[in-house]
This record gives C-alpha cells, structure tokens and sequence, in this order.
C-alpha cells in the first residue's frame, strides 16, 4: 500500500510529531519571496495550523545539509560562475572547474553565500523545529540501534525508486519514530507505511 | 512418623495413663520390633500373678519404668537426629540455592562494574570534549524573530526558480 497522502488543505487530525523534509523547508523559506503564490501560501497555512496544533516539528542534519547545498552551490556560487569564462573562452560546466581555475573568485563567491547558511538556522531556529542528528544510528557502535537507518534506507532503495537522501529522510523518520512526512517532493508518495502531508 | 507417634505415647500424661494397662502390653507396644527372646525377659519381670494384691511395686514394674525411660530417651534422641538431619539437609540445599544466586548476582554486578566503567570513561570523555569545543568555537546567537520577513542576506526564491533547482 503506497502512502497515505494528505493534502496541506484538507488535513483535519494533527500527528504529535512530524518530519519536514527539505523540500518543504525551502519552500517556506521562500514564502516571503512569493506570498501569494498558491504552493508557498499552502505551506505557510499548513505550518501555521502544526504550529497551533501542538505537533512536534522535526528535520534532520540531511535536511540541513542539502539546503547549505542548494544555498551556497546550487543557487550561490552557479549563478556566480555564470559571470565568468574558462581559459577557452566557454561558460562553465561545473563548480569544480571554476574551483580549480579561478579559485580566487571562487573564494569571493564562497563567502559571499556562506553567511546565508547561519540566516537559514536562525530561520529553523525561529521555526522551532528541532534538528535530529542520530550519529549513532547511523555509524556502527554498541548501540543495537547502530546502523539501523543505514538498513532501512536500503532496504527503502531497494525497493522503491527512490532519490537515496530521500530513502534517508525517510529512514531518519521512521527510527525517530515518525511515520508522518511533509514535504513538497512527490517521490514520496510511493512509499508504504507513512502519512504525506503535501501540497495537492 | 512412627517414631514422632511413640514420642508422644511417651509424654508425661500418656506415659502414666499406660499404667492403667497391664504392664506387659505396654512394653509390647513399646518394643515394637524387639525379637520374642528380648521381650520375653520383660514380660516374666512384669506380670503380676492373678489374684495377687500387693502396695509394693514389684522389681519388674521399676525395671520396665527404666526400660521406657531409656527407650524413650534414645527414642528422643534418634527423633532429634533425624530431626537435625533433615534441617541440616534443608540447609544445606538452601546454602547451595544461595551460592548459586549469589555467583549470578556477583556476575551481574561484574557487568555492571564493567559498564559503569565504561559510562564514567565516556562521560569524562564527553566532558572533555564539551570543554574543548566551548574553548574553540566562537559564540553563535540566533536571533528571536519573525521567521516569514527577510532580513539583509536572507536566501529565498520565487516559486518557478526554486522548482527548476530542486528537480535538478
């Protein structure tokens, strides 16, 4: 049975404690960028309504992760490279070349998007949602807990076709005990045993 | 039991009551196991001839009363023994319940030890390191504000672009 999914709307019963995944977090992070587009509003009512309900809200340090990445590469230092040329003359590629061709300017955009990256924890922060960092699941220890989101999100991957830091989202959750997932991102919707609280 | 039900035919009350019985079925009843040969001797000292009426005790009467003294203190004694047996037995098995118990237990709180050792190496552990840390990172402060206004440096995106980025 593939998720039960539950859009932002039409949600009536609140979970006590619930996963946001990143898609979800960039979304409202951009709601001020857009607010009154009808994705970014959705979200905005949706996290209004946990928020009064009480519900526990929950990311993890792969969410964090991947947003860092998405601010200072994907968005950052990409559309900076944009202004700038290899020896040949053509656009570049990838960030690694500008890394190794022009690494001043590289530096220069690095610190110009770094600082971004403390505004996004002092926006989770004012959110109040709680950031999961389970090293001990993960890494191999005496715990019988260790490696258990490893197998999980393997197990996921095995079976769905799943982006991996979406089978460990999921993991994350479901060892922290939350079978409720937000997110904007539709991949999720195949996986069983959880509820997708989504946009549409 | 048998020995426990003769005791008690020998206590104080009983022991007089018998003498309202002709002397010779209290010894049988006593020497219960005794070979014809050895009562034998009893019942001639017992026995009063019939007809015959004397205050005096006669000699087998005494001899009989010594018999069952005797009888009833080895009797007593033996009983004591078995008695004593048993308990020692009794106390013995429960030594060796409580041995057992107590080499579990003591593996138990070798476990422990062992674990607690490691709890209060990896607390200090973690101390130091909390330690370290407070010493080299620089103090971070969040401040407390509305998280839907951007402030100078913020990151967001307008919808199409954000969608664009995270389908790559």
């Amino acid at each position: 049975m593939p998720a039960v999914v539950q859009p932002f709307d039409g949600v009536t019963s609140f979970p006590q404690r619930a996963y946001l995944d990143t898609s979800y977090l960039l979304h409202l992070r951009s709601f001020p960028a857009e607010p009154d587009r009808a994705i970014y509003k959705s979200s905005k009512t949706f996290f209004d309504n946990m928020v009064r309900n009480d519900v526990d809200m929950c990311t993890s340090i792969l969410a964090i992760q991947e947003c860092f990445y998405i601010i200072i590469y994907k968005t950052g230092i990409s559309e900076d490279m944009r202004h700038f040329k290899t020896a040949d003359g053509k656009p570049f590629q990838n960030i690694p070349d500008f890394k190794k061709q022009i690494p001043k300017e590289f530096k220069k955009s690095f610190r110009k998007h770094f600082p971004k990256t403390f505004l996004f924890l002092q926006f989770l922060h004012n959110l109040g949602v709680k950031i999961l960092y389970p090293k001990e699941y993960i890494t191999p220890g005496m715990s019988s807990k260790s490696k258990r989101i490893t197998h999980y999100a393997y197990g996921l991957l095995n079976r769905y076709e799943l982006e991996p830091m979406d089978a460990f989202h999921i993991s994350v959750a479901k060892c922290m005990g939350m079978d409720y997932i937000v997110s904007n991102d539709r991949g999720f919707k195949q996986v069983d045993n959880i509820t997708l609280f989504i946009y549409k | 039991m048998a020995i426990n039900r003769l005791l008690k035919h020998l206590s104080k009350e009983d022991y007089i009551s018998f003498f309202g019985l002709t002397k010779s079925e209290i010894a049988s009843s006593i020497l219960i196991g005794w070979t014809p040969q050895e009562i034998e001797p009893c019942r001639e000292m017992t026995e009063v001839p019939r007809g015959a009426k004397t205050k005096t005790p006669l000699p087998g009467a005494k001899i009989l009363d010594d018999l069952l003294q005797i009888i009833s203190s080895q009797i007593a004694t033996a009983f004591a023994r078995e008695l004593r047996d048993d308990v020692i037995t009794e106390l013995f098995t429960r030594l060796e319940s409580l041995e057992e118990e107590n080499k579990s237990l003591k593996k138990e709180v070798d476990k422990l030890r062992d674990l607690h050792v490691v709890f209060d190496k990896i607390q200090t552990m973690e101390k130091e390191l909390d330690a370290k840390i407070l010493k080299e990172m620089p103090e971070l402060k969040f401040k407390k504000k509305d998280p839907f206004v951007l402030e100078k440096g913020d990151w967001a995106l307008p919808y199409e672009k954000l969608k664009k980025v995270l389908e790559e």
